[in-house]
């Protein structure tokens, strides 16, 4: 499936590209040419595992909001659909359906992860008769049905969409769902992890300088144990995602790793955002503080195609009725 | 219970029927999805709202004052009724069975903590010019001592305060300062001598927040709401009459404001916040969102509720102790660090029901509208002492554990590593 | 009767029971009745009696007791708690104690109570099976009304000192729904001592064969009488936890000022000053809870329904003890681990507490239940 790895020096290499790319995007660029100069596409054939997680770790990073998921789930749906009539975007399920597309014979509901200009086509995953289907939509025939989405995560581009259905069906695809659900999945974990990174880093510097009672608070064993503490969380998240991509050739596209690592950075957010926030005291509550952009997108991005409760719940409940207990890591 | 409490008790209740109502019996009728869709922790209330709010709360306390329980635990002279703590506590206790303004604006701050320093270190017309006007509702104080660089370690606060003729000038930077907009004074805590131990060259003054030089701005809290304020003071003259206490002494005058900080137990249980983090309430969520079977969810609320109820009772407990005439024993810190538990848990447990929902605004009610709650409860950790601070004090004062060593308090201020550098 | 008893008076019931079992259950001697066939000791239990009358001091005055009341048998408890004294004190005082007092049977109680208050009979109450719930529909042990009068047979599991035990008092179903039994005989009856987590509790399983029983209350009133029992005699062991997890705070504490490591005591490093502080917070909310239950099966004014405030006290004081004696033993270090220390008697007694009338999954069903949802 793959070709050549990444050795380490090269992945550090493109993580320096990829970070000075990323700024440049936050401040208005676009992302998708600044990644073709990159010549990003090569390197994602090469090495899809190291690709990806280092672009949506570095996506997390810098708290970029962009579709760059799109191209994720897309790749495992273009094959399942008519060829594209230009540039393609996707309806996501709506976070509060997890990875369930609505049904086809109700109205639409769903976010999109940004706003629809250069946009000609929308891949809209619906459910008929228990099956996935792939209608593609006109990019017109949605504008009206979408705003920016009101919610938690202020600094994001992501519009909610409902409305009215327009008419039409579409392949049914649900292999290729799976496939598309189980590779976004890994996608989020890397982006979760990613703003997790830069919330310790922040936390970390900020109790460094931070000086009270004559020393900086990082030498407080009540600070240092939840900055640990939080390391450890998101280092778990990281090796059970590496462990996920193992298993992503396999036959359901490794659903249920990809589950259980998005699952674990789902977490590992919830606890990293709650000792940042602690450590960083009273500067942490301030809306001047960067932290807090860091906890609601860490949020937001545990809510797409799934959170990790519901993840942790659906998995139990599978496991309760019998199903196959597939190892994230063969020993 | 002697008799004398007895009359008090009589006298308060006579006051209250006459002029207020008491609260409905709380809880059993809750009829989810009606009223309005708030569960806020902070207040979100838009400028003019609050700014009536400030108005029925003067009010309220002006009718206490004109009633005799303005200042319970007041001297005469200033307008004071001249009982105890327990009195007072007392008060507070009954007149939470009614349905009576938030005061919070007033009492918690001015009248709580900075009256009794006025009273305790102010001259003798300073005290006649602010105390009976703070307690009758008309005069709000705001308490200028938390800086950017001195949080947790107040101590280190760098504002400076240098003699000038026959008064001071200030110029510093405060922060997290409540009610600073509606204040007509503030109680700051200025460096006036860095030579000395960090301690040692504080001194206390009162500042007109009206005076020029001060600066209020507000401060915007990640929950969106601005119930903060940092406060910049440049080149703020002050006359000498209104320092509190002598020059290079202001820490213990510091500590009477500290020491003052009333143990709110049983106070706490009001607000929406806690009406949302209730069983009943709690019941309702689950209900419709079709959790209330479900068993993970059961043992989540049943968690929370045991917890929850035993706060309760150990304020019931140390209120009736108090009626007693017995002292507040620790009972207050712990009830202070488990309301925070318990809140905070409150919310990510319903965050956990409504799910997606509290990321995304779907219109529905009861969903979205925690997000301003959970966005709040860091807050309950952090401000009016963290809550590692609360521990290192649990466990100093009450266990008698040993201090943190090799925090230096000798060394001249001047000399001292601090955030930010400028001393 | 209770509510004239002072806060002083309750002070000095509890410096005397304290003096009292600090010379005689000590941890050398709780040590050695663990390994012991009967689990207590039988010389103390009659000083108990005599020197300072506990097991009267909550019964009533016409069966021999002394009239006290539930806040008087907290602190008494809360003291036990503190040194594991083996004792069958819960089984005879508070289950068996306030079952005949639930049954409303005036010639049970005359039969049974002043025995018990004399300290000369020890009794328990035997309700669950195999499963170990405490409920009284589904029983599989039934009780036949025969020509020689009543029999029992079946089999009744993790009986609290089931294996000593001179009064039984059965839970079993009949015709006309549960009722409970007195057994008081040997006839027909086998008693299995069932090794036990922890060894200064100690639980049977009781077979019946045929076994002679004398019914106890009216026939088929079980329901109400174990639901009452169920309120005093978790309200009972909430107090027991408190002692024991005031007793592993106080060990940590100590330990925390004495114990030096990188030239300063232990205690002063924040992460053990702060657990310090939490097993603290949890100890003084656990310590409200049992009071307030407490209170409440008293009577006392203003306080909440007892069957509320003892789930509440249940929850809260299990959790609570499981929490502060599992922190015990990080505190203590590798020390705490040891068989030595005694750190793991007070783990395996809280762990016990927590598990012996059901365990979290039916202390917060019943809180619900209790609390209307």
């Amino acid at each position: 499936m793959t070709g050549t790895a990444l050795d380490a020096a090269t992945t550090e290499l493109l993580a320096g590209s990829l970070r000075e790319l990323l700024a440049s995007v936050s401040a208005g660029g676009e992302l998708g040419p600044a990644l073709d100069a990159l010549g990003w596409a090569e390197v994602l054939a090469d090495d899809p595992a190291t690709a990806t997680t280092l672009l949506f770790t570095e996506h997390g990073r810098a708290l970029v909001s962009s579709r760059a998921l799109d191209d994720v789930l897309l790749a495992e749906l273009d094959p399942a659909l008519p060829p594209a009539a230009g540039s393609r975007a996707l309806l996501y399920p709506h976070p509060a359906e997890g990875a369930d597309p609505a049904p086809l014979d109700g109205p639409l509901w769903g976010v999109l992860l940004g706003p629809l200009h250069g946009v000609d086509e929308v891949v809209v995953p619906a459910t008929a008769e228990g099956r996935t289907v792939l209608v593609t939509v006109a990019a017109t025939d949605l504008a009206a049905a979408g705003g920016p989405a009101t919610g938690f995560d202020l600094g994001s581009t992501w519009h909610t969409v409902a409305g009215p259905r327009p008419p039409g069906s579409g392949p049914p695809a649900p292999e290729a769902w799976t496939r598309a659900v189980a590779a976004g999945r890994r996608a989020l974990a890397a982006e979760m992890i990613g703003v997790c990174e830069s919330a310790l880093t922040l936390a970390t510097a900020h109790t460094t300088d931070r000086v009270q009672y004559g020393r900086p608070i990082a030498s407080f064993q009540a600070v240092r144990h939840r900055l640990a503490e939080a390391y450890v969380a998101v280092t778990a998240a990281r090796a059970v995602l590496d462990a996920a991509w193992t298993a992503a050739g396999g036959a359901d596209g490794g659903g249920w790793a990809a589950a259980a690592a998005k699952l674990q950075a789902g977490r590992a957010q919830a606890q990293v955002m709650r000792h940042a926030v602690q450590v960083c005291g009273a500067m942490g509550l301030s809306q001047e503080s960067e932290l807090h952009r860091h906890v609601t997108r860490a949020a937001a991005l545990d809510a797409l195609l799934g959170g990790h409760m519901a993840l942790a719940e659906s998995a139990g409940a599978a496991l309760l009725a019998g199903a196959d207990v597939h190892p994230v890591v063969e020993l | 219970m002697s008799g004398e409490m007895d009359v008090f008790v009589a006298e308060v209740r006579r006051f209250l029927d006459a002029n207020v109502t008491r609260q409905a019996t709380s809880g059993t009728e809750l009829e989810w999805g009606t009223g309005p869709d708030q569960i806020a922790y902070f207040s979100t209330d838009p400028p003019d709202v609050d700014a009536a709010k400030v108005a029925e709360a003067r009010s309220w306390q002006r009718r206490r004052h004109e009633a005799g329980f303005g200042w319970i635990t007041g001297p005469p002279e200033y307008g004071g009724r001249g009982l105890s703590t327990v009195h007072d506590l007392v008060y507070d206790g009954i007149e939470a069975e009614y349905e009576v303004p938030d005061t919070g604006v007033l009492s918690v701050i001015g009248l709580g903590m900075i009256g009794p320093t006025i009273l305790a270190h102010a001259q003798g017309h300073i005290k006649d010019r602010y105390l009976p006007a703070m307690y009758s509702g008309e005069v709000i104080a705001c308490q200028l001592f938390s800086e950017p660089g001195a949080g947790s370690d107040l101590a280190s606060l760098a504002t400076r305060a240098v003699r000038d003729g026959d008064g001071w000038v200030i110029t510093g930077q405060k922060v997290w300062t409540s009610i600073a907009q509606h204040a007509h004074i503030g109680m700051a805590l200025c460096r006036t001598d860095p030579d000395q131990p960090k301690h040692k060259g504080i001194t206390a003054f009162l500042i007109d927040m009206s005076a020029p030089g001060v600066e209020v701005r507000p401060l915007r809290q990640m929950s969106g709401g601005a119930d903060f304020n940092e406060v910049f003071l440049t080149d703020v003259r002050v006359p000498d009459d209104h320092r509190l206490g002598e020059v290079d002494d202001g820490w213990r005058v510091a500590l009477t404001t500290l020491m003052n900080e009333r143990a709110t137990v049983g106070g706490e249980g009001a607000g929406p916040a806690a009406r949302a983090v209730s069983l009943p309430f709690l019941t309702a969520l689950l209900k419709a969102n079709g959790r209330l079977e479900d068993a993970a969810s059961r043992r989540r609320l049943a968690e929370l509720v045991a917890d929850l109820t035993a706060t309760e009772y150990l304020n019931h407990q140390a209120l009736r102790r108090m009626q007693a005439g017995r002292q507040p024993g620790p009972e207050a810190s712990v009830s202070k660090l488990m309301y925070a538990q318990n809140l905070t848990r409150g919310a990510h447990f319903a965050a956990e029901i409504v799910g997606p929902r509290l990321i995304a605004d779907t219109g529905e009610w009861g969903a979205y509208s925690w997000n301003e709650l959970l966005l709040s409860t860091p807050a309950l950790r952090i401000l009016g002492g963290t809550e590692e601070i609360m521990k290192n004090i649990l466990a100093e004062r009450v266990l008698g554990l040993p201090k943190e060593p090799g925090i230096d308090t000798r060394s001249p201020f001047r000399e001292l590593k601090r955030s930010g550098g400028t001393a | 009767m209770s509510e004239t008893t002072t806060q002083s008076e309750l002070d000095e019931l509890r410096g005397s029971v304290r003096e009292f079992l600090a010379a005689k259950s000590g941890e050398q001697q709780v040590r050695r009745l663990m390994e012991s066939e009967g689990g207590y000791d039988d010389t103390v239990w009659r000083q108990m009696t005599e020197q300072l009358g506990l097991q009267s001091l909550a019964l009533p005055t016409e069966h021999g007791g002394d009239g006290y009341g539930f806040v008087e048998l907290r602190v008494v408890l809360e003291e036990m708690g503190r040194t594991l004294l083996p004792s069958p004190f819960l089984s005879t005082v508070v289950l068996a104690g306030s079952a005949l007092m639930a049954s409303g049977d005036a010639a049970a109680q005359a039969a049974h109570l002043p025995g018990i208050a004399g300290g000369k009979t020890t009794a328990t109450l035997a309700v669950a099976e195999a499963d170990g719930a405490w409920r009284t529909d589904g029983l599989a042990t039934e009780a036949v009304r025969t020509d020689a009068g009543w029999r029992l047979r079946g089999e009744k599991c993790f009986v609290l000192d089931g294996a000593t035990a001179d009064l039984l008092l059965v839970v079993a179903r009949t015709v006309a729904g549960p009722g409970l039994f007195a057994v008081t005989g040997d006839a027909g009856l086998t008693r299995t001592p069932l090794r036990t987590l922890d060894p200064t509790r100690r639980l049977a399983r009781l077979t019946f064969t045929d076994t002679p029983a004398v019914p106890v209350g009216r026939t088929g009133s079980a329901g109400p009488i174990v639901d009452r029992v169920l309120d005093l005699a978790t309200a009972a062991l909430a107090a027991e936890q408190v002692g024991g997890a005031r007793a592993c705070l106080e060990a940590s504490v100590a330990y925390a000022r004495e114990r030096v490591q990188f030239g300063r005591p232990i205690g002063s490093f924040q992460a053990v000053k702060h657990r310090c502080a939490d097993m603290f917070t949890r100890v003084q909310l656990a310590a409200s809870a049992a009071a307030e239950a407490a209170n409440a099966i008293a009577g006392v004014e203003g306080a909440p329904p007892a069957g509320v405030a003892a789930a509440v006290a249940h929850v809260v004081c299990s959790e609570a003890f499981m929490f502060v004696a599992a922190e015990n033993i990080q505190v203590h270090g590798g020390i705490g681990f040891t068989w030595e220390h005694p750190a793991h008697l007070y783990f395996r007694r809280a762990k016990s507490s927590q598990l012996l009338f059901g365990g979290p999954a039916v202390y917060h069903e019943r809180l619900l239940d209790r609390m209307g949802v």
